[in-house]
């Protein structure tokens, strides 16, 4: 099988903006578009989830000519609603992070379970060959390692894999979208649940104001700790020394 | 001297025939461009339009004005002389010397043409235009000996002078008739007037036009990605350059050594239209980037075939070379085309630029930031929020520059100015967005589509007189974009504000109690843009500062390198603009640079070393307020 014959799935999911929330395509999820891209071969892009979602149209934009879509209700497994479409694929990319929500960024690894395909995470860039494909992966301290991978598998990218998305709008109008059949699925339950929060007491804390030097001190001689003890005086002389300890710190404005 | 007068008849015709072939020839290649309203009407004003508004460009240079003056107007009278005298074989002596004493006047300017050119300014393109001073010459010099053949008595001696000064005549008349068809100097002639007459921008005759064309993105129009994209009389407007090199004197990229010179851009879209290789470009190159290896035709994309893309992301759209030019050519038109196809089908945009379209796209703010911390300046500041249902006079819109620390000082100082002046005024609190500026700039109009309807839904909220803000950005945005997408609003700068109140009375202003000499830089958006040069100076001189101009100010003032997402883009020069403007500023002996605009003050304040302070017309303007008692 030549390079550019091979089939490829890219898993795409909606992530959210950091800042605002708003829906967009998973900064990981568009890397490995854009790998998958560069790489040619037959690209499929698959999505589960709710088809109504308007941002999904970025991954147009970002460069995919067609989109799988699985409709899934929210809270659905999204891993076992991808496998449904994954059958034949030589390569499986997908981000590695996921952006909001209870997103776990485990699909990759679940998808690879289930479809009993090895899974190589952390990748930056991949080589296919006739032969063998290469990729590399992207280690601690900037180290690389370079990995033979046997197809199919799945490819988990690093988020700073060596591409950059590119958006232009007039892809976005011309994507298709493929709907498929919603799998029939028992809903998971959620293994969150929500319980109120407590309201805890905050505890004033004089902002440090001495020297690093003057720290030092009173880390190690008990003298320099500074601070008064009071022990003689009335209730109500003690009060106000809290008080005024309370304003000169400004941690009352009162 | 019968056959004198039957040989400059025929001369006369055939070349009026090479000229209509020439520029039928021309007009189809024009007409490879897209439709544009055709406006006939237009051609009646050429007169009008050639005698005011591009004498008010050309006058600027008086010397090249009056030289001009002496060569085409002679050039005109003695060819509509010749017309009617030889073209219809009347052979009126009278009429001779008409045209004799017009063609002297032609001589006279040709020879300040020339000696113009013995020791031109690097902005001047060599090449065939230097031959231009001694075809002209030849030309008049032919007519001026051929009217005196017919003149005088027959004799030996005309007979013997007739032939050469009719060859004379007819090599000058092969640049005048040849030029149009084979885009040789005098091109400029025919196009240029053609050009006047169906100006892109006829609005420019009659005002301001500075508002960018929407794109109809559903019809997929994505700008201009060939030259055959262009509409029709922009390729004509391409024709008409004279290539004076009066935008490349005044581009600020250019200046720094940035790959874009506006002259050369506009003649390779010049080779675009007519197919064949920029080799024979004879006036100075992109910095950095050689002649010669660059080639277009109509349906060839034009980047990276014909431009590079570095070239069109340098420009800053400070319209410094629309300013100048005196053929009235839309440079920067031209370079927002190209972008927007750039951006809009491939989305390859250098540096910082697609983080900040994202960014726009995601979270309605240039640095990404969070819309609902907008305000978070005016926190201790008691600042109205405009509320639905409640009418203010002025909605304050503060732009990105309410992100910046440094430019929260000049907030914080207007907001002062306008409580002093007993302004109701308010701010959006959590829904003021981008207008979209930068996107639109930067070529991508879907996403400033998107934000401007967001922004028009979100103004229709409120109910206010007039809208005010500091950013001239947002100003031409709101002022001049969004009126074609259904955005109507009264906007000022916060200059023309104050200005107004200063002067009646309603803000009052001390002397500023800071002595240092001042000059003012003017926004490009807010001057050439906008035409608002006078309201910062008024309010400068109301609180006793008198101004010391800088080499270019007001209309023509220099960019800071600040406009059109170039910070963004941040292609690389031999130097950066903002330090070149702070030059200016030194030159001036100046210690304080007054600005109006957060952009500007970002670029100058950015500048390294010892410079001038940096302060808006805002902030000073607040030094002033008289202490309350």
């Amino acid at each position: 099988m030549t390079a550019t014959a091979r089939r490829i799935a890219v898993l795409a999911a909606l992530g959210r903006n950091p800042v605002s929330g708003k829906a967009r395509p998973n900064r990981d999820d568009l890397l490995a578009l854009e790998l998958a891209r560069q790489l040619g071969g037959d690209l499929t892009l698959i999505h589960a989830g709710n088809p109504d979602e308007a941002a999904l149209g970025d991954y147009f934009a970002y460069g995919a000519s067609s989109l799988d879509l699985v409709p899934l209700a929210d809270g659905g497994d999204v891993a076992s609603a991808l496998v449904t479409r994954l059958a034949g694929y030589d390569l499986i990319l997908a981000g590695s992070r996921a952006e909001g929500g209870e997103g776990s960024g485990l699909v990759p690894y679940l998808v690879a379970e289930t479809l009993g395909l090895p899974i190589v995470a952390d990748v930056i860039a991949i080589t296919l060959g006739d032969e063998a494909t290469e990729v590399t992966q992207a280690l601690a301290k900037g180290q690389r390692r370079r990995v033979r991978v046997t197809l199919p598998a799945v490819i988990a990218v690093y988020p700073k894999a060596l591409v950059t998305p590119r958006y232009a709008y007039a892809r976005r109008l011309a994507g298709r979208v493929t709907t498929y059949v919603a799998p029939a699925m028992e809903p998971v339950a959620s293994p969150w649940h929500r319980e109120a929060a407590k309201k805890r007491p905050v505890k004033f804390r004089a902002a440090e104001t001495k020297s690093g030097h003057a720290r030092m001190l009173s880390a190690i001689v008990a003298e320099a700790r500074g601070g008064a003890v009071i022990a003689a005086g009335t209730p109500a002389d003690k009060a106000q020394a809290i008080l005024a300890y309370l304003r000169l710190h400004k941690l009352i404005d009162w | 001297m019968q056959w004198v007068q039957i040989a400059i008849t025929i001369v006369f015709w055939v070349a009026v025939a090479t000229l209509a072939v020439g520029l039928i020839r021309r007009i189809r290649l024009w007409r490879n461009g897209r439709d544009a309203p055709v406006d006939w009407g237009g051609l009646l004003a050429i007169p009008r339009r050639y005698l005011v508004d591009i004498h008010h460009v050309v006058a600027r240079d008086s010397y090249i004005a009056n030289t001009h003056m002496a060569v085409a107007g002679g050039a005109l009278a003695a060819l509509a002389l010749v017309a009617i005298n030889y073209g219809l074989a009347l052979y009126q002596p009278w009429l001779d010397w008409l045209t004799l004493a017009a063609a002297a006047v032609m001589l006279v300017g040709s020879y300040f043409i020339w000696a113009r050119r013995r020791n031109p300014p690097a902005r001047l393109s060599k090449g065939p235009w230097s031959r231009l001073p001694f075809t002209l010459a030849g030309f008049a010099a032919g007519v001026i000996g051929l009217m005196l053949v017919t003149l005088v008595p027959p004799s030996a001696t005309t007979t013997m002078l007739a032939l050469p000064l009719l060859l004379l005549l007819i090599a000058g008349s092969a640049e005048l008739a040849l030029g149009i068809g084979a885009g040789g100097p005098m091109k400029h002639a025919v196009a240029g007037l053609l050009h006047l007459g169906f100006h892109p921008r006829k609005q420019r005759f009659t005002g301001r036009s500075v508002d960018l064309r929407p794109l109809d993105l559903d019809a997929g129009d994505f700008g201009v990605g060939k030259p055959a994209d262009f509409r029709w009389n922009q390729l004509l407007s391409f024709d008409a350059c004279v290539q004076c090199g009066k935008c490349e004197a005044a581009c600020p990229a250019f200046a720094a050594g940035q790959p874009l010179n506006p002259k050369k851009l506009i003649q390779d879209l010049v080779v675009g239209l007519a197919s064949g290789s920029d080799a024979k470009f004879a006036g100075s190159p992109y910095p950095g980037i050689p002649i010669g290896e660059h080639a277009g035709a109509p349906d060839k994309a034009v980047v990276p075939f014909l431009i590079e893309p570095a070239t069109l992301w340098s420009c800053t759209t400070c319209r410094a070379c629309v300013e100048e030019c005196p053929m009235l050519i839309e440079h920067v038109d031209a370079i927002i085309d190209l972008r927007r196809n750039l951006t809009l089908t491939t989305g390859e945009l250098p540096g910082t630029a697609s983080e900040t379209l994202a960014n726009l796209r995601e979270t309605g703010t240039t640095g990404g930031h969070d819309v609902a911390a907008r305000q978070h300046w005016a926190v201790d500041l008691d600042v109205k929020q405009a509320q639905p249902g409640t009418l203010v006079d002025v909605l304050l819109v503060v732009g990105e520059g309410a992100f910046d620390t440094r430019y929260q000082r000049t907030l914080r100082a207007l907001v002062k100015s306008l409580k002093a002046a007993k302004i109701d005024f308010a701010v959006l609190g959590d829904s003021e967005f981008d207008t979209g500026d930068t996107a639109r700039r930067l070529g991508d109009e879907a996403t400033f589509q998107m934000l401007a309807q967001r922004n028009i839904a979100n103004f229709a909220r409120f109910q206010f007189r007039r809208i005010v803000t500091p950013d001239p950005h947002v100003l031409n945005s709101l002022k001049n974009d969004y009126p074609a997408l259904g955005g109507h609003f009264a906007v000022l700068h916060h200059s023309t504000l104050l200005a107004q109140l200063a002067k009646s009375g309603q803000l009052q202003l001390g002397p500023t109690p800071d002595r240092r000499a001042v000059t003012y830089h003017d926004p490009c958006y807010l001057g050439r843009y906008n035409g608002e040069i006078d309201a910062p100076r008024d309010l400068l001189k109301a609180i006793g500062i008198e101004v010391r101009e800088m080499e270019r100010s007001g209309l023509r003032g220099r960019c800071c390198g600040g406009g059109g997402g170039a910070p963004l883009t941040d292609i690389p020069g031999r130097q950066r603009i903002p330090d070149i403007r702070i030059g200016d500023a030194k030159a001036t002996g100046a210690a304080i640079v007054a600005v109006g605009c957060p952009q500007c003050t970002a670029m100058l304040e950015g500048v390294v070393g010892e410079r001038p302070e940096v302060l808006d017309i805002a902030e000073l303007v607040a030094q002033s307020l008289p202490v309350p008692a």
